[in-house]
């Protein structure tokens, strides 16, 4: 869903609840559920979650993006409030650090050192791809299937599997740069 | 046999990391002998760094489950900075006992259920009108969080005539403590609500359901306190 008209401060609270509301019913579970993992909490997530569709409410014409930058967007706007309100608190002396049972063990943790391209291009770079390449990396990679099961959920051969997986890889060729430094995988996944 | 050019397609496999052993041994060794699948890798290993970018709930589809409740504070607020944010204006709600605090922020300030944000004041939000969910007309959502222990609780305290029925999920007490449940009246007066032992199953907590005689319109606050009085929680009305 696409919204490209800017929000007037005094457009209608109708329009306004609708979009709200929309973007809430597309992209709330994955922005609950993401704010879930790195609080470790639900009522804090729910916070989070809360805090950035009012951004974006504020920010209507990153809402009029393709769905890939959209999601991109909200997912970091949901990081940093995560991120902000931990720094606010271990700035308070006499507060012990929440612990979040959670937050140690997600995969996003890794690697969140060295941005070389942020999420919103690599998820736009996976909304261009073709439905079939997209499909096997998302189930590979993203929801951890071995090669087997993504081919029965997908139900195509897992030599299939294996060469979409190399094609997909080479076609999100151009989201990295040039001169990256050949290095071999360093055991992330 | 060095000669020899595998399958390039394991390399896309090899980058994501979900060979099997034994392909991922002929993979490594068939590239201490080539060049060519050396440099394809690297290029391949280089996207994949860049896919880590991406958390896997970025491929959630839909709103979350029994998220009602929160698209509507989240169509609260927005209707309240519309409205000018009138603070005065909430807090006549607040005082008129329709509204409820919603939304817990764990990590705020206080160890009590002030709803604190520490980066920007969190709202007073009134509760939806037509969410979907079977508490009766009047019920007030309270919340409270200690961010120095983690433990948390919501309790809907719903009115009846002349007393208040509780339920409250509390989380995150640790499992053996004994706890005791009061609701305390604007006058001081606080009614012993119920008692339990925390639940060793800490992250989901205990559900507890309670009755009190204090009036709904004079309830101040509810809190949870260890059986020896040691305080736990407290979620102001
Ligand atoms: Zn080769």
């Amino acid at each position: 869903m696409r919204f490209g008209a800017r929000r007037s401060d005094r457009g209608s609270t109708a329009v306004d609840e609708a979009l709200i509301k929309s973007v809430f019913d597309e992209h709330g579970g994955m922005l609950l559920a993401y704010a879930t993992r790195l609080t470790g909490d639900r009522a804090a997530a729910e916070d989070v979650v809360q805090e950035t569709l009012f951004r974006a409410w504020k920010h209507p014409e990153v809402l009029g993006n393709r769905k890939g930058s959209v999601r991109g967007w909200l997912l970091t706007v949901a990081r940093n409030i995560v991120t902000d309100r931990a720094r606010a608190r271990a700035a308070r002396p006499t507060e012990v650090a929440e612990q979040s049972p959670n937050s140690a063990n997600g995969p996003v943790e890794r690697d969140h050192a060295d941005h070389v391209v942020n999420s919103m291009v690599v998820l736009e770079a996976l909304d261009a791809l073709s439905p079939e390449h997209r499909e096997v990396l998302v189930e590979i990679y993203y929801r951890g299937r071995s090669m087997v099961e993504a081919a029965q959920a997908l139900g195509i051969p897992p030599g299939t599997v294996k060469s979409r997986c190399y094609y997909a890889l080479r076609a999100l060729r151009g989201i990295v740069g040039v001169n990256q430094p050949a290095r071999t995988r360093e055991g992330a996944r | 046999m060095s000669e020899q050019e595998i399958d390039r397609s394991l390399l896309g496999a090899y980058a994501l990391g979900v060979l099997d052993r034994a392909a991922r041994h002929s993979v490594e060794s068939h590239l201490g002998r080539c060049a060519g699948c050396r440099h394809e890798l690297a290029e391949l290993t280089a996207v994949e760094r860049a896919l880590r970018q991406v958390p896997p709930e970025a491929f959630i589809e839909g709103p979350p489950p029994g998220g009602d409740l929160l698209l509507q504070r989240t169509l609260r607020r927005i209707r309240d900075d519309r409205g000018g944010g009138s603070r005065v204006g909430r807090r006549i709600a607040v005082a008129a006992g329709v509204v409820a605090l919603a939304g817990a922020l764990v990590g705020g300030g206080a160890v009590v259920g002030r709803m604190t944000a520490p980066q920007q004041p969190v709202a007073l939000n009134p509760p939806p009108q037509d969410e979907n969910t079977a508490q009766p007309p009047g019920t007030r959502m309270l919340t409270a969080a200690d961010p120095a222990t983690g433990a948390h609780m919501t309790v809907a305290v719903a009115p009846a005539a002349g007393w208040v029925r509780l339920h409250a999920d509390v989380v995150g007490v640790p499992a053996g403590t004994r706890c005791r449940i009061w609701v305390v009246g604007d006058d001081g007066r606080r009614e012993a609500a119920g008692s339990w032992l925390a639940s060793a199953n800490g992250k989901a907590g205990t559900t507890v359901d309670a009755l009190a005689l204090i009036p709904p319109d004079q309830v101040a606050a509810v809190e949870v306190n260890t059986t020896d009085g040691k305080k736990l929680l407290v979620a102001r009305a």
